[in-house]
């Protein structure tokens, strides 16, 4: 038991009572019902995933069964003309007789023959092809099963030189018009002559043409299209917004049409001159709030209602932030204050926190009483204001920088122009 | 089986290349025997002096044994086989039944397929289909002695030839591809359209393995190095780097010139595979002075570091004007374009609705393009050319894959069930005559 002291003293407890190591845990192995593929049995539950099935060994041969009879067999291809007569490995419980298995994969294009007198009724008077020239473009398009690149890299006839253009609209053409004459004779339907391909040689070739243009274009070409698709894109992106932007504005005059709120005519009442709609809806709240019914402010601290009435006292613009909470977004229940003030907008959170970083400032003011809440949200919408501003600054400072550099260009332009000219 | 539309007939492929020859059995993946084209020829009068040498190891003993309408002397003035005509023989030349890739010694092409057949492979060819590769440019009559030859001589069971390109094509997989195949005697570049290769792209220079070995024994001369293939070494010792060998001179009387230069030509092959390199990039000079040298140790013991010239002789393969002038095989580099240049010739020969499909299917093959950074310097030249398009090359990392391509491609080809009725039989043969090879095989 040296094993076992050694592991006392390393403080490991791998065995158990009996010393005998404890045997891993079979994991037991659902067996996948017949008819359910194996990723779909793994998703719907089943054994783990394949990576976490310990590996096993393959399985062992099956030697006891009796090997498979192979023959070895001569056999014919009916897709040949003569009898050649190959051999090869085949089971032996295949039945000999049996077609070749891959005579199946022998199409054959059928391509319309034509007699020679119906040949010559219909094109008798062609000064281009002769019926020679016309049988031997058959033949190839029957060798090459109508790959006419194929056909019009082999075709070879004297004194005359055909693009592939002129094979394919000879091609389309006889077989048209003979299908075309065969049809019209024998009363068949029409169906069939109306789905033959028309080979138009004139637009093949201006396809082609454009294609070599495409083709040929050098890197600046590429680029330049580059550029535009790209200014294309951002113009259509633009284009959204701007429709997106409009309908919101529409919402919106929308919304105040449709809501001429009895608090606006109390709040203009109030204030006493035009302010704007947000400011609007602000002082309707506590206007409203001023006098709402007295349950609900009794679950605000009373402090709130010494607010309203301090709010009295100060002029209404500078009392309270212009916009504060709307109604409806007050949460029940007990609230801090520091909740009322209004947020700042998501997309210059960042921008505000920063500024208020650098001025020593928490985001949320320490002493959270009725007027140190009213300066806060002042400072907030002073600040978004200014940070805009800024912004606003610095563009129209590049705007001019820009523009004074093409001034100067364009000065600097004449100028040499004008050394030219002297 | 059946799920691949594969159906083995055990037909035998034979790719007798202008370098090496490959031959095996359709199905199998690499070709059982790969011996060189090149053979060694002992003059009629020396015959009886070469068997006195007791050179009993050719490999012919069996052969010959068998009844032959061959006659045993002629049978013996030909050496073939890796290990056959690298031993050294009094006035054994060394020829090539080939030029430019096109068979011209047939009395030496029957000795090769002989050899291939009766000595590597040891079948008997009425008993098995035959299909053999031809160069994309091959000719008529070539097409026809050929197939003379499998049917008159050999009695072949069934006979069919395609051409190379169409064959790496099939290998890599894509029935339609632009093949660039840089191996001994040429490079071309062929476009293939669903199997049948159209002549009127094909570009073609002698630029290639042979050419650039041809430019390192000049530069050998030009760096006053001189080259003492391993037949004439007797012991060597060790030397410093760039001192003068020290080493023993066999006595190697009535060597014939080829010999000598097939064994030269073997220290260049390694040379060639060890040392040389593309550069990936447009070739400059600084950088490629700033890298590290490559040592290289000759058979005679004397070892020496290559820099930029390691470079050089392979960039003649991209700008044929860095050729060493004059060279001695009077090919005019003014007249060929470098590699990229040929599949832009390539492409503009071929349909513009084919293009974009070709640039994206071109299959590197041959021993030439295994330099290595040989497909990213490919890629390198061909990207700006073509602005806009998707180039793609297909290369097989595996260098045998590369040197085996065409012979894959048939080993492929020949093993598949729908490809049977393509066959030329024996009876098409005696009712259409030798003729019926350009109707059948295109």
């Amino acid at each position: 038991m040296a094993s076992n002291d050694v592991r006392d003293i390393l403080g490991l407890s791998g065995l158990n009572a009996e010393g005998s190591v404890k045997k891993p845990m079979r994991i037991e192995k659902e067996k996948k019902p017949e008819g359910i593929s194996r990723e779909l049995f793994q998703l719907i539950g089943g054994p783990p995933p394949v990576a976490f099935i310990k590996p096993a060994f393959k399985a062992k041969p099956n030697l006891r069964k009796k090997a498979v009879a192979w023959n070895y067999r001569a056999f014919t291809n009916p897709a040949r003309d003569d009898t050649l007569e190959l051999r090869h490995w085949v089971k032996a419980s295949e039945d000999e007789n049996q077609a070749y298995r891959f005579n199946e994969f022998n199409k054959v294009i059928n391509i319309i023959d034509y007699a020679e007198q119906e040949y010559n009724n219909l094109f008798n008077n062609e000064t281009d092809w002769t019926k020679e020239e016309t049988d031997y473009l058959f033949e190839l398009c029957r060798k090459y099963d109508l790959r006419f690149l194929v056909i019009a890299d082999r075709y070879e006839w004297p004194n005359k030189r055909r693009t592939m253009e002129d094979l394919k609209e000879r091609y389309y053409y006889v077989t048209k018009e003979i299908n075309t004459s065969r049809a019209n004779a024998g009363g068949g339907s029409k169906d069939n002559i109306s789905s033959i391909y028309n080979f138009d040689k004139a637009r093949e070739i201006e396809r082609k043409k454009n294609l070599e243009y495409l083709f040929n274009r050098t890197p600046e070409q590429i680029k330049e299209e580059e550029v535009l698709l790209q200014e294309y894109e951002r113009i259509e992106q633009n284009e959204k917004k701007f429709s997106k932007e409009r309908e919101n504005l529409l919402k919106m005059l929308n919304f105040q049409d449709i809501n001429p709120s009895p608090p606006k005519r109390k709040k203009s009442l109030l204030n006493g001159g035009p302010t704007t709609p947000t400011a609007d809806t602000s002082g309707a709240f506590f206007a409203n709030s001023a006098e709402s019914p007295p349950n609900k402010k009794m679950r605000r601290s009373s402090s709130s209602s010494v607010g309203t009435s301090t709010m009295e006292v100060h002029s209404p613009t500078d009392a309270y932030p212009p916009n504060a909470p709307r109604r409806e977004k007050l949460p029940p229940g007990v609230v801090v204050r520091s909740q009322k003030i209004p947020p700042v907008k998501q997309s210059a959170i960042n921008k505000v926190t920063k500024y208020l970083g650098e001025c020593h400032l928490n985001t949320r003011p320490n002493m959270a009483t009725e007027t140190v809440c009213a300066k806060w949200a002042e400072l907030q919408k002073g600040i978004v204001n200014m940070l805009e501003l800024k912004r606003h600054v610095e563009k129209l400072e590049n705007d001019l920088d820009t523009k004074k550099k093409l001034l100067a260009k364009a000065k600097a332009n004449s100028t040499t122009q004008k050394h030219q000219t002297t | 089986m059946s799920t691949f539309g594969g159906d083995e007939v055990a037909a035998i492929v034979l790719d007798v290349g202008s370098c090496w020859t490959r031959a095996g059995y359709a199905g199998e993946d690499s070709p059982k025997t790969v011996f060189p084209t090149h053979y060694g020829y002992m003059p009629e009068n020396r015959v009886m002096n070469k068997s006195k040498l007791g050179a009993s190891d050719l490999g012919g003993g069996e052969g010959s044994q068998q009844e032959e309408n061959w006659s045993q002397k002629t049978a013996e003035q030909y050496v073939i086989g890796d290990s056959e005509i690298s031993v050294w023989r009094e006035y054994m030349e060394i020829k090539n039944p080939l030029k430019d890739g096109l068979i011209q010694d047939w009395d030496a092409l029957e000795h090769i397929w002989d050899y291939a057949l009766s000595n590597r492979l040891r079948v008997n060819p009425a008993e098995h289909p035959l299909l053999v590769t031809e160069a994309a440019w091959s000719t008529r009559e070539i097409r026809e002695t050929l197939t003379e030859l499998a049917f008159e001589k050999y009695d072949c069971l069934a006979f069919y030839i395609v051409k190379n390109p169409v064959l790496t094509a099939f290998a890599s997989g894509r029935p339609t591809a632009i093949v660039l195949d840089s191996g001994a005697a040429n490079t071309s570049v062929v476009p293939v359209f669903d199997g049948y290769v159209l002549k009127k792209g094909m570009q073609r220079s002698p630029i290639a393995g042979d050419f650039l070995s041809e430019q390192i024994l000049r530069q050998f001369e030009q760096q006053k190095i001189t080259l003492n293939p391993q037949y004439l070494v007797a012991n060597k010792s060790f030397t410093d780097p760039d001192a003068p060998a020290i080493f023993a001179k066999r006595d190697r009387p009535n060597t014939t010139a080829s010999f000598h230069k097939f064994q030269a030509m073997k220290v260049v092959h390694e040379y060639k595979e060890t040392v040389c390199q593309v550069f990936e990039s447009t070739y400059n000079e600084a950088i490629i002075a700033s890298r590290p040298m490559k040592s290289f140790e000759f058979p005679d013991g004397f070892n020496t570091s290559f820099g930029p010239e390691r470079y050089r002789v392979p960039e003649i393969l991209f700008r044929p004007e860095f050729a060493i002038q004059p060279q001695e095989t009077g090919i005019d580099v003014g007249s060929v374009v470098g590699i990229p240049n040929m599949i832009y010739n390539c492409l503009f020969t071929c349909d513009v609705d084919m293009r974009a499909n070709f640039l994206s299917n071109l299959v590197c093959t041959g021993g030439s393009t295994l330099f290595p950074n040989f497909t990213d310097r490919v890629f390198q030249e061909l990207n700006p050319m073509f602005p806009g398009h998707r180039v793609k090359i297909h290369a097989p990392v595996n260098s045998v894959e590369r040197k085996c391509s065409a012979w894959l491609g048939g080993s492929i080809l020949a093993s598949l069930g729908t490809f049977h009725q393509l066959w030329i039989s024996r009876k098409e043969y005696d009712d259409h005559g030798k003729g019926i090879v350009e109707k059948k095989c295109e």
